[in-house]
């Protein structure tokens, strides 16, 4: 049963009127594409095993409230949450294989607005997944890492990440999303040492 | 039930009121068919099953009206809900119905409604398919929430002819606002110009479709504003101008309490409990006291904050990041970086002892052991 009551007292009406193209709905010109206030989707691209995980946690402003999300759990947790732990990061992570249920997971934790960053490892996601996440988060200041091997429109970043002697090489690039006005973003190179590599071979073999 | 009827200015914390347009829509549904029945005795209530019918009621609309009614409701509808098409687009799909001999609303039932949604979009194929089919089409629900104003007045001493004057009085104010309220976006300003007479009286209203943020935006805000008030004539000299700015509504937080009015964040413990009660698995993890990869730590569903709680061994520390169960492969080639060994027995006394090497393999760092009975596993990769 549904009702309507019309107001009785209406908006007092303005003294002059005014033709219809002076006070015609305004929309800012670059407004449609700027995302500042919203969400950033950054995809990392990169084998297993070239430090896609480790480049991430180093691109993640310390502090952060982040959520890792996987189909299959395969990290070695204590280890990631160290790494995290010595960049002041909250850590939760969250497994869950079935891929119906994916949405209603990011209904529930976009309605928490608990994380400030969210880290999509491996989920393999659908061009539609993938937009109905952007839309969802739209109005939420967080930052998203996907990270997968295959190449996705709705981000606005990408970053290849390669292993390259000690040192993780990250590619920028921009995304399909990314038209060019978003932070005059520029695509660049960026290296990230790897210095556990490093530590593992110098270091523990020297005596064998 | 009356008190929620008057209680306009408390009606924000009720998600079963909405306002449309000039219209006070009220979700009956959650009260007891006394009170339904008793609210029905009031002749200025119009009442029906569902939103959709109770507005076309409203707006006087029903099968044999001319569907050049339907136009009014139509602005309305999607100036409502911010839809970006114009004013000029909805009175192209009239005269185009009008065109092709769509004269009544009840015509519009002759045409196939996936046919409007592919000519016109999923916008128009929303509305005609709630103005065809009332009763059964969802209406998209915004809880009332009260508007906030911020407001401000000037008057002048002497009275005022020049806008230029009056464009600095509405820069200052606003740049006041933005030092104010940084993050603040904007729906709607409306400038009322004050005359010696109140014939003369003006009132520019500008509605910003977008929403742009008056700290960010400020420059194009007010240049707008400037374009705008060169435009206007004034009838008679100035001595007052008030500015009423209307804020973009955040967004409704999570509702945990009847109480809870501002957006809070969900803390960790309670969205833990939150998604295992529906069957998500979210975790830490909880070291164990084995040293064996795969048995070293578990999946911790209660969330702790201690900093203490992650004291991993050096020697974890060196470990790979992604792991899983062991694999077999064959005797691997080439140069083996030595990592660190395990030996131990298990309850039945049998004894167990891998050596863990890295191995550069196919452009990775494996992660292999060689156990006791010298076969070869795969267990991790270093990342």
């Amino acid at each position: 049963m549904v009702t309507t009551d019309i107001e009785l007292k209406p908006e007092k009406p303005p003294a002059a009127a005014f033709p219809a193209w002076l006070t015609a709905k305004l929309v800012h010109p670059t407004a449609k594409r700027s995302t500042t206030n919203g969400c950033s989707f950054t995809q990392v691209l990169g084998a297993e095993g070239s430090g896609t995980r480790r480049s991430v946690l180093e691109l993640i402003p310390p502090g952060k409230k982040v959520v890792w999300l996987a189909s299959e759990w395969r990290i070695y947790a204590p280890l990631l949450w160290t790494l995290a732990q010595k960049k002041q990061l909250q850590l939760l992570g969250i497994e869950c294989a079935e891929r119906k249920r994916w949405r209603n997971l990011w209904r529930e934790l976009y309605e928490a607005k608990a994380f400030e960053v969210w880290v999509i490892d491996h989920l393999h996601l659908k061009n539609a997944e993938g937009f109905f996440l952007k839309q969802l988060l739209q109005n939420l200041n967080v930052q998203v890492f996907v990270l997968e091997d295959r190449v996705h429109a709705f981000c606005e970043k990408r970053v290849r990440i390669q292993l390259q002697h000690h040192e993780h090489s990250l590619n920028w690039q921009k995304g399909a999303l990314n038209s060019g006005g978003k932070n005059n973003f520029i695509p660049h190179t960026q290296s990230i040492p790897a210095s556990y590599l490093q530590s593992i071979r110098e270091e523990l073999c020297s005596g064998f | 039930m009356f008190g929620v009827l008057n209680g306009i200015g408390d009606a924000d914390i009720s998600p079963h009121c909405m306002k449309f347009q000039k219209l006070w829509i009220y979700d009956l549904r959650i009260f007891n068919e006394f009170w339904q029945n008793k609210i029905k005795t009031k002749k200025e209530i119009i009442f029906d099953k569902s939103v959709w019918s109770v507005v076309l009621k409203a707006y006087g609309l029903q099968t044999f009206s001319p569907l050049l009614h339907l136009q009014k409701f139509a602005k309305d509808y999607f100036d409502h809900y911010r839809s970006p098409i114009s004013s000029k687009q909805i009175e192209k799909v009239f005269h185009h119905f009008h065109r092709l001999g769509v004269h009544k609303l009840g015509h519009l039932q002759k045409i196939p409604f996936a046919q409007i949604q592919t000519r016109w979009g999923k916008d128009w194929g929303d509305f005609f398919k709630g103005v065809v089919d009332p009763e059964f089409t969802l209406w998209k629900w915004e809880p009332y929430r009260k508007p906030q104003v911020l407001e401000a007045s000037s008057f002048f001493e002497d009275p005022v002819i020049h806008m230029e004057i009056i464009k600095e009085t509405c820069r200052q104010q606003l740049e006041s606002w933005s030092k104010i309220y940084p993050h603040l976006g904007l729906e709607r300003i409306v400038l009322n110009l004050g005359a010696q007479t109140e014939e003369g009286d003006q009132c520019l209203e500008l509605d910003f479709g977008n929403q742009p943020s008056l700290k960010k935006e400020m420059d194009w805000i007010l240049r707008v504003l400037e374009e705008r008030l060169l435009q206007l004539q004034l009838q008679s000299p100035l001595q007052q101008i008030s500015i009423k700015l209307f804020p973009k509504l955040k967004s409704p937080g999570l509702q945990l309490s009847l109480f809870q009015k501002q957006d809070t964040c969900t803390n960790f413990k309670d969205i833990c409990q939150k998604l295992a009660a529906q069957g998500f698995s979210a975790f830490q993890p909880e070291v164990l006291s084995s040293n064996v990869p795969e048995d070293s730590w578990r999946k911790a569903e209660s969330y702790k904050e201690s900093s203490s709680f992650w004291s991993l061994p050096q020697s974890n520390i060196t470990r790979p990041l992604i792991q899983y169960a062991p694999r077999n492969i064959s005797e691997p080639k080439g140069k083996l970086y030595f990592t660190e060994r395990l030996h131990w027995f298990d309850e039945l006394g049998k004894e167990f002892k891998r050596d863990y090497y890295l191995w550069f393999s196919h452009s990775r760092w494996l992660w292999i052991f060689k156990n006791q009975a010298g076969q070869w596993h795969e267990q991790g990769i270093a990342e």
